[in-house]
């Protein structure tokens, strides 16, 4: 039972004892009876309180850490080897985006808390708490985005808002260039065709680089933007302006589609290169530029979001650009292919099989 | 004499085979059904994800329909305890041959409702751009696993009582042995490397894994 729940029922007790039968009430009496009550409470207190202290301290173990390069993480003991393990794991992978600048995590503690059995470890009270399994690969994982969160805290808050969240280092990137590729690919927006195809300024489009006002202008052409009032915004926004969207999309009055979707929240309009994607060239900037381009990316906080890139990785936002392309076409996913070898392998293990039942020993 | 037994087998089999070619023809046009709707147009990769989902049930149809016909073509012949086999005029792997090749045209059907279902179903919807069906491929594809995993159960019914006891006793012997050795804390993945040496390439059931889409990039 909670302290609270049992202060509760021990006052609600001492007040129904010290009730006397339901009638008038002096103002004297009434002291009398808040003074009992408080006595009540505290008694229920003073008993309450080693009670919760000794609940508290069975689930309290002493700290034990584990530390990898500028990871330090107190661990309850059953779980050293693992985050230590993961520790390591973690600093590898935070080493590899925010290189040189990931040694600013030593001045911060972390301190594990398992999930099961649930555990809280000792630790300075300023340690970075996470709940983890006790695995490595869970460990790592949550290390990894707890210690992202504080460095992208570093970021200019411009880029940070046009990134839409924080750099998490992904253990699979490849998996966001084949979805990168996809959405180049089938996006509805000419701005990425254009960048699909090669013309540079089309993936500047396509990614709002420089950030600009109302993006949705750079992204979509007249149909494009009359097809995403009828098929994406609906609700109180059209509720509110019925003559805006009758002439938006039955009239094809482009004016009428801009002024809808300048009313309409930013979030609201699907972006051809979403949020994991504008991450996710943000890392790429800082793995082409190497150890110390998360440190020139802080250090070039206030300038204009794509002189940050250009920051960062070291070349011109348009040659990143073109590396980060070559990368996305190359990871294109293998469609569903039937390929020479493997279709004859298949027709040789069917020959194999059938030849088998044609010789079993059935008859003999 | 392969005319008889063509119609013998499509007489046992025949309420599988049929339930098998219309799922072979309904599973691609259910499976694009996403892609029709209003704003798949905005979520390609939501979309292609369905369709990958989707393509899971392609191997489990096709190794369905071998299993069943592949284990009724020889169904009769164990009950009759081969006597009709016996009196035939022709030698066993003649016979065999023959069951084997009527299964193979039986199983065709669902093979050819499958890729008819996959042009009908790529037909009917608008592609998003940079997309592309592929019923052809999908419908071949589909067609060797029915192949390899028919002659697989197709093997595996015309053996012996004996020799099936044999796999299933190696396959415990392999079971027993993993067991123990990881009690005695020795960590060995026999099962697992059995499955892997069956599943990747150039194991005879590689065909059945991997992306099964109806349109990809």
């Amino acid at each position: 039972m909670s302290d609270v729940r049992r202060l509760a029922l021990v006052a609600l007790a001492a007040g129904l004892a010290a009730a006397p039968a339901v009638r008038a009430q002096t103002v004297s009496e009434l002291r009398e009876r808040v003074r009992r009550l408080e006595q009540a409470y505290f008694a229920a207190q003073a008993v309450a309180a080693p009670a919760d202290s000794a609940a508290r301290q069975s689930n309290f173990v002493p700290r034990d850490s584990a530390t990898a390069g500028g990871l330090h993480v107190f661990a309850p003991r059953i779980a050293v080897a693992n985050a230590r393990e993961g520790a390591e794991r973690a600093w590898s992978m935070l080493q590899s985006i925010f290189g040189t600048e990931a040694g600013i995590l030593a001045n911060t503690d972390f301190a594990l808390q398992l999930e099961r059995p649930s555990q809280v470890v000792a630790a300075p009270q300023e340690a970075r708490r996470f709940i983890a399994e006790n695995s490595a690969t869970d460990i790592a994982n949550r290390l990894v985005w707890e210690a992202s969160q504080i460095l992208s805290a570093r970021l200019d808050r411009r880029l940070y808002i046009w990134m839409g969240g924080a750099i998490v280092p992904d253990p699979h990137p490849g998996w966001l260039l084949r979805a990168t590729y996809i959405d180049l690919l089938s996006a509805p927006s000419p701005a990425a065709r254009r960048c699909y195809l090669g013309a540079l300024d089309g993936c500047r489009d396509a990614f709002d680089l420089p950030p600009t006002a109302e993006s949705f202008r750079r992204w979509y052409g007249p149909a494009e933007r009359r097809l995403i009032v009828q098929e994406i915004i609906a609700g109180e926004d059209i509720q509110l302006v019925p003559e805006l969207y009758r002439d938006c999309v039955t009239r094809g009055d482009d004016s009428a589609c801009v002024r809808l979707l300048q009313r309409t929240a930013e979030s609201a309009i699907p972006a051809p290169l979403g949020r994991p994607m504008r991450i996710g060239l943000v890392q790429f900037a800082l793995e082409v530029g190497g150890p110390g381009a998360f440190h020139r990316l802080t250090a070039a906080a206030g300038q204009p979001v794509d002189a940050q890139f250009a920051a960062a990785a070291d070349m011109p936002l348009d040659s990143l650009l073109a590396v980060w392309r070559g990368r996305v076409l190359a990871a294109r996913p293998e469609p569903v292919t039937l390929e020479s070898k493997g279709a004859w392998v298949a027709l040789s293990w069917g020959v194999i099989f059938g030849l088998l039942a044609l010789r079993s020993t059935r008859w003999r | 004499m392969f005319r008889a037994i063509l119609y013998t087998q499509w007489k046992w089999s025949r309420f599988p085979l049929l339930l098998g070619v219309l799922a072979g023809f309904a599973l691609p046009l259910l499976s694009v059904q996403r892609v029709s709707s209003v704003t798949g147009y905005w979520q390609t990769r939501t979309m292609l994800a369905s369709v990958q989902a989707w393509g899971i049930l392609y191997p489990i149809l096709g190794a369905s329909l071998a299993l069943l016909v592949g284990a009724l073509a020889w169904a009769a012949d164990h009950r009759g305890r081969h006597v009709y086999a016996l009196s035939l005029p022709v030698p066993r792997w003649h016979y065999a041959l023959l069951r084997f090749g009527a299964g193979v045209v039986l199983l065709a059907a669902p093979v050819m409702a499958v890729w008819i279902g996959g042009i009908l179903a790529t037909a009917t919807v608008t592609i998003p751009t940079g997309l592309h069906a592929y019923p052809t491929m999908l419908a071949a594809r589909f067609a060797l696993a029915v192949f390899v995993t028919y002659a697989l159960f197709f093997a595996i019914s015309a053996g012996t009582v004996r020799m099936a006891g044999y796999v299933l006793g190696a396959l415990a012997t392999v079971l027993v042995v993993e067991v123990i050795t990881n009690a005695a804390g020795a960590h060995v993945s026999l099962l697992e490397n059995l499955l892997l040496a069956l599943v990747v390439w150039p194991g005879p059931l590689d065909v059945l894994t991997g992306r099964w889409m109806l349109i990809d990039v």
